[in-house]
């Protein structure tokens, strides 16, 4: 990854495009370059602030500890969980090969 | 070999025996049920779907970490490991990343067959995940496709990975022996291999040896590569994928190469490892803490009473079984081996106490470990009962067995007469005589040592 304070670089954008599974033309690569730039400064700036005496946190709803008992419910049917596949065959989900053999 | 030093750890996948799934309440029970049956939103990754932890699930999990002697911390989190492929419906796994469950444990091995040294191997850090959906490698209409069953997405998967701190496949498979009983013992997962309940995955390198090394100990020196195993579900395949490594290993490296990072499969058929997914980009899974479950918050009491739940452990069992019940090391080994068996064996020791019978712990253990009788058919009690039965011959009152030799060796002259002029078939005549008298249920061997004893 660049370093924070630089631009982020054509390459950088396609190895995160990669990585998201996107698929990007040159022309938005180039055009993302300069906006993914863009939030990591202002990031840089968000970083400016003194957050000395505020404790870490992943979350934000200040709730924890919510679980559920290990209890079944009903399911959604075969048909009912093919419905919205594009492609099935005999009862499973079907996509393009993963191995190539 | 004796120039490298193989350096091996280990990562456990136990899929869980909740009734439900990890964050939703589809039917965890999938083994064997038709493609695509035990789903809903949830587990299809569907958008908006929210997934909620299975409280069961959070606990066995804890109870693994105790086990294994972790620390838990008491504050932890879900966290989404980000990549793309098809077995995973919302593109990344809920799994914990920083903050797992239980860290920092260790599980000391000490296998009978080699010796009385024992091994602690550490244990890194045990977390909670999803298991994946199952992908079927398929031709439709002659073109390859992949054929994806969601069943198995989403049932609790919990991950254990120790440190580095094996040095041989010996090792592994006693390491790997020593968890599956103590899951088995904690009752969180059936742990079949076969079923794909409990998948193994080694880590191997190996480091060249010298003067300086033996030395020092631990992972300042680690190699810069290693090699990752996948899914390997025996540990004799295990042991035998170690073995496959480590000769790999040092025949490139002899050859001036090093192996290559990557992970590779074993094929149980040809008895070798081959590469896997090396088209495959650098890991970079993007963990982030999962927005849609709020953190957990153990209290104290809490984990303590998780640690209560733990039931005695089999290394705790062995030792009670030699101090209580008089038997060997090596039988009580066998006996607390598998779960059902020990229990087996105790609740035989308790039809005898309650019988009143001369049955001894070690009689009995001897029949188990013999498999003199099939432990799925006859009821401890029907043991007891077998056992007394096969002993009740030699069980005759020692005085009244003697009793009624004597007055057959005053009753015979005769035979005992030829017995002692060197015709010793005549013994024959009176072990007969006293079988007869005692209406058999004197034992044939006893009464004929008793007979020489008396006849000398």
């Amino acid at each position: 990854m660049a370093d924070i304070n630089a631009n982020l670089s054509i390459p950088d954008v396609k190895k995160i495009a990669v990585l998201a599974n996107i698929p990007l033309t040159d022309e938005e690569a180039r055009k993302l370059a300069g906006e993914l730039t863009q939030t990591l400064h202002f990031i840089e700036k968000i970083k400016k602030i003194d957050t000395k005496d505020i404790k870490p946190t992943s979350h934000v709803t200040g709730l924890s500890n919510v679980y559920r008992d290990d209890q079944i419910s009903p399911s959604l049917t075969q048909k009912e969980a093919l419905s919205q596949a594009k492609s099935t065959y005999k009862g499973y989900f079907k996509v393009p090969a993963v191995l190539k053999d | 070999m004796n120039n490298y030093t193989p350096i091996i750890g280990l990562e456990i996948h136990v899929e869980l025996a909740t009734k439900s799934k990890m964050f939703c309440g589809c039917d965890a029970n999938y083994f064997g049920g038709k493609p695509n049956t035990h789903t809903c939103p949830v587990c299809l990754g569907l958008p908006g779907a929210l997934p909620v932890p299975n409280k069961k699930a959070i606990e066995w999990c804890i109870r693994i970490g105790l086990a294994l002697n972790c620390e838990i911390p008491l504050h932890s989190k879900f966290d989404r490991k980000n990549y793309f492929y098809p077995d995973l419906p919302k593109g990344y796994q809920i799994s914990q990343y920083d903050k797992p469950f239980a860290v920092n444990g260790r599980l000391v091995i000490k296998p009978f067959a080699r010796g009385p040294l024992t091994k602690t191997v550490r244990i890194r850090r045990v977390h909670m995940e999803e298991d994946t959906g199952k992908l079927i490698h398929a031709t439709v209409d002659g073109e390859k496709c992949t054929l994806i069953d969601f069943n198995r997405s989403g049932v609790p998967l919990v991950e254990i990975v120790t440190e580095p701190d094996i040095r041989t496949s010996e090792e592994a498979r006693d390491f790997l022996k020593k968890l599956h009983q103590i899951i088995r013992y904690l009752g969180v997962s059936d742990a079949d291999m076969e079923k794909g309940s409990m998948r193994l995955e080694p880590n191997i390198s190996i480091r060249r040896k010298s003067e300086k090394e033996k030395e020092r100990k631990g992972e300042e020196n680690l190699p810069k590569y290693k090699v990752e195993v996948k899914n390997i579900n025996s540990f004799n395949f295990a042991k035998k994928a170690i073995d496959y490594e480590i000769s790999r290993h040092i025949e490139l490296l002899d050859s001036g190469e090093t192996p290559k990072q990557e992970t590779r499969g074993w094929d149980e058929k040809k008895n070798i490892t081959y590469s896997q997914r090396s088209k495959e980009e650098a890991h970079d899974y993007r963990y982030f803490p999962e927005p849609d479950i709020p953190p957990i918050v153990l209290s104290e009491k809490e984990k303590k009473r998780i640690r209560e739940t733990i039931p005695e452990l089999p290394d705790a069992r062995t030792e009670r079984f030699i101090k209580d019940y008089g038997l060997s090391e090596y039988d009580a080994s066998i006996l607390i081996d598998d779960k059902d068996t020990s229990e087996y064996f105790e609740k035989s020791i308790q039809q005898i106490t309650n019988n009143k019978q001369q049955i001894t712990p070690k009689v009995i253990a001897n029949w188990i470990i013999n498999k003199k009788a099939d432990k799925s058919t006859v009821s401890p009690e029907e043991l007891i009962k077998l056992i007394t039965a096969k002993q009740q011959k030699p069980q005759m009152d020692a005085t009244d067995l003697d009793l009624i030799i004597k007055k057959v060796i005053e009753a015979n002259p005769k035979a005992v007469g030829n017995y002692k002029s060197g015709k010793e078939g005549a013994i024959m005549y009176l072990i007969g005589q006293v079988m007869r008298k005692t209406k058999g249920k004197a034992n044939a061997s006893q009464v004929r040592n008793l007979l020489t004893n008396l006849l000398k």
